[in-house]
C-alpha cells in the first residue's frame, strides 16, 4: 500500500518535471528564434525549410545596425527613459507620501482619478495630446517624450509607494519631529530609506515601460527623437524586413532589461501588482 | 502635481470639445460644431462594431487560456517535491520583460507561412500547414498565441505568490482529515486564492482593452479588419486619416467603458485593505 502511494507520487513528479521543461521551450523557444535569426547571413533567414542553428554564422547585421541605427535612436532611449524615470520616482513618491500622511478633502478621489489614468487605453490622451504638442513645438522632442511618459508613470510610482508609506508607522516619523526634524527632514532621513525596496521597485518599472514603450514613440516622434522601439519598427517599413537587423536590434533593446530583471528578482512581483500583494 | 493634473484634465476637456466638432485636415483650423453627429456616425459603423467584438474575444481568450495555464505552472511551482523552482520561476519572467513591439516582431517570424518553424513543425508531424497571419479566421487567434506567451508568466507568478503566501497549517489540517489532493486544490486552495484571483484578472482584461502593439506589428489589423482591435481602429482614425473629431468620439465611449471596469476593480481594491 505504502510502495504504491509512494510510486504513484513518483509518477506524479514525474509528469510535472515534463510539465515543467514543457514550458521552459515553449518560453524559450521564440528567444533562441530570435538569436540564432540575429546571426544569421541574409540567405537563412527565410530559408524553407528553417534553419535552426545557423551554418555559417556572422555579425554582419550587428555591424549594421551599428553603422545605421544604433546612435541617434539608443542615446534618445537612454535620455528618455532616465530622465522621465528620475522625474516620475521623485514627484510620485512625494505624493504618494502626501496621500499616506495628509489628510485633506477628495483624496479618494484623487486617488481614483491618477489610478484611472493608468488603466486607460492610452489612444484616449494620445489624440489630444498629440493636437497640443503639435501647437507647443513639442514633436519629436525629448523633452515632448519625457514629460508624456511621466504623466503616465507616476500614477503606478504614486500606487506602488503608496502601498509602502502604509506600511510605516507613524511613530517613528513624530519621534523624529520631537528631536527637531522638519517634515521634509524627516521624509528624506526616515520615511525614503526605509520603503527604499518600494523605490527599486519603482524605478524599475517606470524604466522598463518607458524603454519597451512604442505607441506614444510611434505618434510623438518622427526622426530626430524616436526611440529604439521605433528603430525597429522603422527598419521594416523602408527597406522591406530586415529580419536580420530586426533580430539584432532585438537583441540590444532586450539585453538591459532582462540584466535588471535578474539582478532584481525580489522586487518584481510586488511592483506587479501595484503592491497589492507582498512578493 | 499640478503638473500631472494639467496633463491630465486639458487634454480631457480638449478631447470632449474635439468630440463634438469636425476635425479634419481639412477643416483644423477652425473645426465646425457638429453636435453629436460624431457619435451618431459611430454607432452605425459597422467596422466600430467589429473592433469591439475583436477585442472582446481577444480579451477573453487570452486571458482565460493565461489565468488556465499560469494556475497550472503556480501549481507546479509549490509542489514540494519539486527541486530547481527558484531558478525556473526566474526564468520564466522573462517574457514578460520583452517589449510587446519585440514579441510581435518574433511571433511574425515563427509564425511565417514557408519559413516559420512553427509551420516546420506542424507539417513534419503531419498536422499540415496554417496559415497563421494571412487567414482572416485564424488572425486574431495568432494574436491571442502571442500575447498568451508574453503574459502567462504573469498570472503564474502573482498565483505562486499568492498561494505560497498562504498559511500552511490549513492544509495540514486538510491532509490530515484525509483531503485527497483534488479536494485540497477545490476546497482549500482555490477559495483562499480568490482574492488574487480577482487582483489578476481585473489587471490582465485592463491590459488586454489597451492592447496595441503587439497587434499593429503582426497583424497591422488585418486581413481585412479582422484582427483589428478597437485601440488600433481609433489610432487609425486619428492618425492615419486624420479624423480628430471622430477618434475623439470614439476614445470617449472607450473612456466610459474604462471608467466602469476601472471604478468597479477600484472598490474591490479598496476594499482588500
Amino acid at each position: 500500500m505504502k510502495a504504491k502511494f509512494r510510486n504513484s507520487r513518483k509518477v506524479g513528479d514525474c509528469l510535472v518535471y515534463l510539465f515543467i521543461i514543457v514550458v521552459l521551450l515553449m518560453f524559450f523557444f521564440p528567444i533562441f528564434w530570435m538569436m540564432s535569426t540575429a546571426i544569421k547571413p541574409e540567405s537563412e533567414y527565410l530559408a524553407s525549410p528553417p534553419i535552426y542553428l545557423p551554418q555559417k554564422p556572422t555579425s554582419s547585421a550587428f555591424s549594421e545596425v551599428y553603422k545605421n541605427l544604433l546612435f541617434p535612436a539608443l542615446s534618445n532611449s537612454i535620455i528618455v527613459s532616465g530622465l522621465s524615470t528620475v522625474l516620475a520616482v521623485v514627484v510620485g513618491s512625494l505624493a504618494a507620501y502626501g496621500f499616506v500622511r495628509l489628510n485633506f478633502r477628495g483624496r479618494k478621489h484623487i486617488m481614483f482619478w491618477i489610478f484611472s489614468t493608468r488603466m486607460f487605453p492610452p489612444v484616449i490622451a494620445a489624440i489630444p495630446l498629440f493636437l497640443l504638442f503639435n501647437r507647443a513645438n513639442l514633436i519629436d522632442t525629448h523633452l515632448g517624450l519625457i514629460l508624456i511618459y511621466t504623466v503616465f508613470n507616476l500614477p503606478f510610482v504614486v500606487i506602488l509607494m503608496y502601498s509602502f508609506f502604509q506600511t510605516l508607522p507613524k511613530e517613528l516619523e513624530e519621534s523624529a519631529w520631537i528631536e527637531g526634524c522638519s517634515y521634509l527632514g524627516s521624509f528624506f532621513r526616515i520615511s525614503l530609506p526605509l520603503t527604499f525596496p518600494g523605490i527599486v521597485a519603482s524605478t524599475l518599472f517606470s524604466f522598463i515601460f518607458a524603454w519597451n514603450e512604442f505607441f506614444f514613440a510611434l505618434i510623438f516622434t518622427r526622426t530626430r527623437a524616436g526611440t529604439l522601439p521605433l528603430a525597429i519598427a522603422g527598419l521594416h517599413a523602408t527597406w522591406g524586413v530586415a529580419w536580420g537587423q530586426i533580430a539584432a536590434l532585438t537583441i540590444i533593446i532586450t539585453l538591459p532589461v532582462i540584466t535588471l530583471c535578474f539582478v532584481l528578482q525580489k522586487q518584481l512581483v510586488r511592483g506587479m501588482t501595484f503592491g497589492a500583494l507582498k512578493g | 502635481m499640478t503638473l500631472l493634473l494639467s496633463l491630465n484634465i486639458i487634454p480631457l476637456i480638449y478631447s470632449v470639445w474635439l468630440a463634438f466638432h469636425n476635425w479634419t485636415i481639412a477643416t483644423r483650423l477652425s473645426p465646425p460644431f457638429v453636435g453629436v453627429e460624431n457619435f451618431v456616425k459611430l454607432f452605425q459603423d459597422s467596422r466600430f462594431g467589429n473592433s469591439l467584438l475583436n477585442t472582446l474575444v481577444f480579451m477573453a481568450t487570452a486571458v482565460s487560456v493565461e489565468f488556465l495555464f499560469g494556475l497550472a505552472i503556480a501549481l507546479a511551482l509549490t509542489k514540494r517535491s519539486i527541486r530547481g523552482t527558484r531558478v525556473f520561476r526566474t526564468a520564466v519572467t522573462i517574457p514578460m520583460m520583452i517589449a510587446p513591439i519585440v514579441v510581435g516582431y518574433t511571433f511574425r517570424l515563427l509564425f511565417h507561412p514557408s519559413a516559420g518553424p512553427i509551420n516546420h513543425f506542424l507539417s513534419s508531424v503531419g498536422m499540415g500547414w496554417v496559415n497563421w497571419i494571412g487567414s482572416s479566421k485564424v488572425a486574431l487567434f495568432s494574436v491571442c498565441i502571442a500575447d498568451i506567451w508574453e503574459w502567462t508568466p504573469f498570472m503564474a507568478l502573482i498565483l505562486w505568490s499568492g498561494i505560497y503566501s498562504q498559511p500552511l497549517d490549513i492544509h495540514e489540517a486538510a491532509m490530515v482529515d484525509g483531503a485527497s489532493s483534488w479536494k485540497l486544490f477545490r476546497y482549500v486552495t482555490l477559495p483562499l486564492l480568490t482574492p488574487i484571483i480577482m487582483v489578476c484578472w481585473m489587471l490582465r482584461i485592463v491590459d488586454a482593452f489597451r492592447t496595441f502593439d503587439i497587434v499593429y506589428i503582426l497583424t497591422g489589423g488585418g486581413p481585412g479588419f479582422s484582427s483589428e482591435v478597437v485601440s488600433l481602429y481609433t489610432y487609425k482614425t486619428a492618425f492615419s486619416f486624420f479624423k480628430m473629431g471622430y477618434a475623439a468620439a470614439m476614445s470617449f465611449i472607450l473612456l466610459i467603458i474604462a471608467i466602469i471596469v476601472v471604478s468597479q476593480f477600484f472598490s474591490k481594491f479598496i476594499k482588500q485593505r
